[in-house]
C-alpha cells in the first residue's frame, strides 16, 4: 500500500505558524487582509468588553464613562499600557514579517 | 461538569468556556466572520469564478480540468479574497483557542491523568501503541492534530464549536445522529461501538438512547480519548473508550450489534478506509447495522468547476489530505465490495452529510 508519510516528530502548530499561504499576486495583499481581520477581531473583543464592563458597573450605580474621562494614569499604569500596546501591534502586524518574499 | 483546570471561567453547559472573556469575544468574532466567508461569500465566489471562465471563452462545465479551473479562478479578486478569509479565520480560531486553554497545560495534563482511573466508564490504551504516520497530521490546521498535543481534546471541542457556528454547542448534532443510528431488525442492541469517536460527544449520547448496552468509543488518538473519558465520567456517563486502529479492532468476530461513524472516513487514505470496512464487517453480527454519517462522495459524478475548486482548496489549505480521495470515491460500491447491503439512512439536519446504513447479511 502506498501510504503518505508525516514527519515523525511534528511540531505543534506547524500548519498555523509556518510560512502560511498566499493567494494574491502580491503577498502584501495577503498580509494586509490578515491584519485587517486580526484587527477587526481585536476591535470586536474590545467593544464586547466595554459593553460588558459598562453594564456591570451600571448595575452597581457607577457611571463608568464619566470616571474614565476624568482618569489620570500613574507612571506604572502608563508603562503597563505601553507594553500591552506593543503586544497589540505585534499581533496585528505579524503577517508582514511572516511572509516576506 | 467541573471546571477545575479546564477553565477558570467554568463551562457553557456541555462546552468548556475559554479561560478569558477576551478569548471568548475573539472566537465569537471568528465564528461570525466564518459565517460571512463560508456561507455568504461562497456562492459569490463560485459565480465570479464561473463568470471569469465564460468571459475567457471557457464554458464552466464539469469536463474542464481542475488545472484550467484554477488558472481562471485564481485570477479573480473575490476568489483570492475568499481563500484568504477562510485560511485566516481557521488560523485565528486554532491559535486563540489553543492559547486560551493552555493557561495551565501541566494542570490540564494532571487532570486528564487523574481521571484515567476514575469512572464511570473506562479508558483503555497500550503505552506502546504506535500511531500510524498517516494519522499524525494537523487536520483542519488544529495544532498537533488529534494525536500530538496534550490539549487536543479540549482544543478540538471548543474549536469545533466555532466550526459548527453555534449549532452544536450542546451536542445537538451528535444527539441527532445517535437518534438516527439504525438498529438490527430484531431490536437487540447489547454491544455498540462508535469508530472515530473523537471527544465522545456522540458516545455519551448513545448511553442516553441505549441505557443497558455496552457502549464503546474507539479512536486512534489518545489525547482526544483522554479528554473524552474525563468528560464522560464527569457527566456520569458509563461508556468505555479504547485507543485502537479501526482496521484491527480489539473485538471478537460478530460481537457488535451496531457500529456508527460520524464524519470519519474522509480523514484517512482510501486504502485504510477499505481495511476499516472489512473489520467493521467482521465485528458486526449477522443482521448488525453500520450507520455512517459522512462527507458526500461523488464517485465519477460530474461536478461543477467551483465545487471542484472548493474541494481542492479544502484539502490543500485546510489540511484535509485524504478528503479528495474519499470525495471522488464510489463509497457505496466500496461498502458493497466489503460485503454490506447498502441503503439510505435517516437524514440529519446538516444536509451536507450523506447518511448510509450498511447491513451485514443475516
Amino acid at each position: 500500500m502506498d501510504m503518505p508519510t508525516a514527519p515523525t516528530t511534528p511540531q505543534i502548530g506547524d500548519e498555523i505558524n509556518g510560512p502560511g499561504k498566499a493567494y494574491f499576486d502580491q503577498v502584501v495583499t495577503d498580509n494586509i487582509i490578515d491584519a485587517l481581520v486580526e484587527l477587526s477581531a481585536e476591535v470586536w473583543t474590545t467593544r464586547d468588553r466595554l459593553v460588558i464592563l459598562e453594564s456591570v458597573l451600571a448595575e452597581r450605580g457607577i457611571d463608568a464613562a464619566a470616571l474614565v474621562e476624568a482618569h489620570v494614569p500613574s507612571d506604572a499604569i502608563k508603562a503597563e499600557r505601553k507594553a500591552m500596546r506593543e503586544a497589540f501591534i505585534a499581533q496585528v502586524f505579524a503577517s508582514f514579517s511572516r511572509r516576506t518574499a | 461538569m467541573t471546571a477545575t483546570a479546564l477553565s477558570p471561567r467554568g463551562a457553557i453547559g456541555l462546552l468548556p468556556r475559554p479561560s478569558k472573556l477576551a478569548d471568548e469575544s475573539y472566537t465569537d468574532f471568528v465564528e461570525s466572520f466564518r459565517d460571512m466567508a463560508l456561507v455568504k461569500m461562497f456562492p459569490i465566489m463560485c459565480g465570479a469564478g464561473h463568470q471569469a471562465m465564460t468571459k475567457a471563452g471557457v464554458e464552466p462545465t464539469p469536463e474542464v480540468s481542475l488545472e484550467v479551473v484554477q488558472a481562471h479562478f485564481n485570477k479573480v479578486p473575490v476568489v483570492q479574497t475568499w481563500q484568504r478569509f477562510m485560511r485566516s479565520a481557521q488560523e485565528m480560531m486554532w491559535r486563540r483557542t489553543r492559547a486560551s486553554f493552555a493557561f495551565d497545560e501541566s494542570g490540564h495534563e494532571a487532570l486528564l491523568k487523574e481521571w484515567e482511573l476514575k469512572g464511570p466508564g473506562t479508558l483503555s490504551f497500550d503505552p506502546a501503541f504506535h500511531v500510524p504516520d498517516w494519522a499524525r497530521r494537523e487536520i483542519h490546521l488544529q495544532p498537533g492534530g488529534y494525536t500530538d498535543d496534550v490539549l487536543s481534546g479540549i482544543v478540538y471541542h471548543y474549536g469545533t464549536k466555532i466550526f459548527y457556528q453555534g449549532w452544536n454547542d450542546q451536542d445537538a448534532l451528535h444527539a441527532e445522529v445517535v437518534d438516527l443510528t439504525a438498529v438490527p431488525d430484531d431490536g437487540k442492541v447489547d454491544n455498540l461501538v462508535e469508530i472515530g469517536c473523537g471527544v465522545g460527544q456522540a458516545t455519551v449520547q448513545f448511553r442516553r438512547r441505549f441505557p443497558e448496552a455496552k457502549i464503546t468509543g474507539l479512536d486512534v488518538a489518545l489525547p482526544v480519548l483522554r479528554y473524552a473519558h474525563m468528560r464522560s465520567a464527569q457527566l456520569g456517563s458509563d461508556v468505555d473508550y479504547v485507543q485502537a486502529l479501526a482496521e484491527v479492532m480489539p473485538f471478537a468476530d460478530a460481537s457488535q450489534d451496531v457500529v456508527m461513524s460520524y464524519i470519519f472516513f474522509h480523514e484517512m487514505p482510501v486504502e485504510v478506509m477499505k481495511g476499516v470496512l472489512r473489520d467493521v464487517h467482521r465485528v458486526l453480527r449477522p443482521g448488525g447495522k453500520f450507520s455512517i454519517f459522512e462527507f458526500p462522495s461523488h464517485g465519477a459524478t460530474p461536478l461543477p468547476p467551483a465545487m471542484r475548486f472548493m474541494i481542492d482548496y479544502d484539502s490543500r489549505d485546510n489540511c484535509e489530505p485524504y478528503s479528495v480521495g474519499f470525495v471522488y470515491s464510489d463509497f457505496r460500491q466500496i461498502l458493497a465490495d466489503a460485503g454490506f447491503e447498502v441503503a439510505d439512512g435517516g437524514k440529519p439536519m446538516n444536509d451536507f452529510l450523506q447518511s448510509i446504513v450498511a447491513t451485514k447479511a443475516a
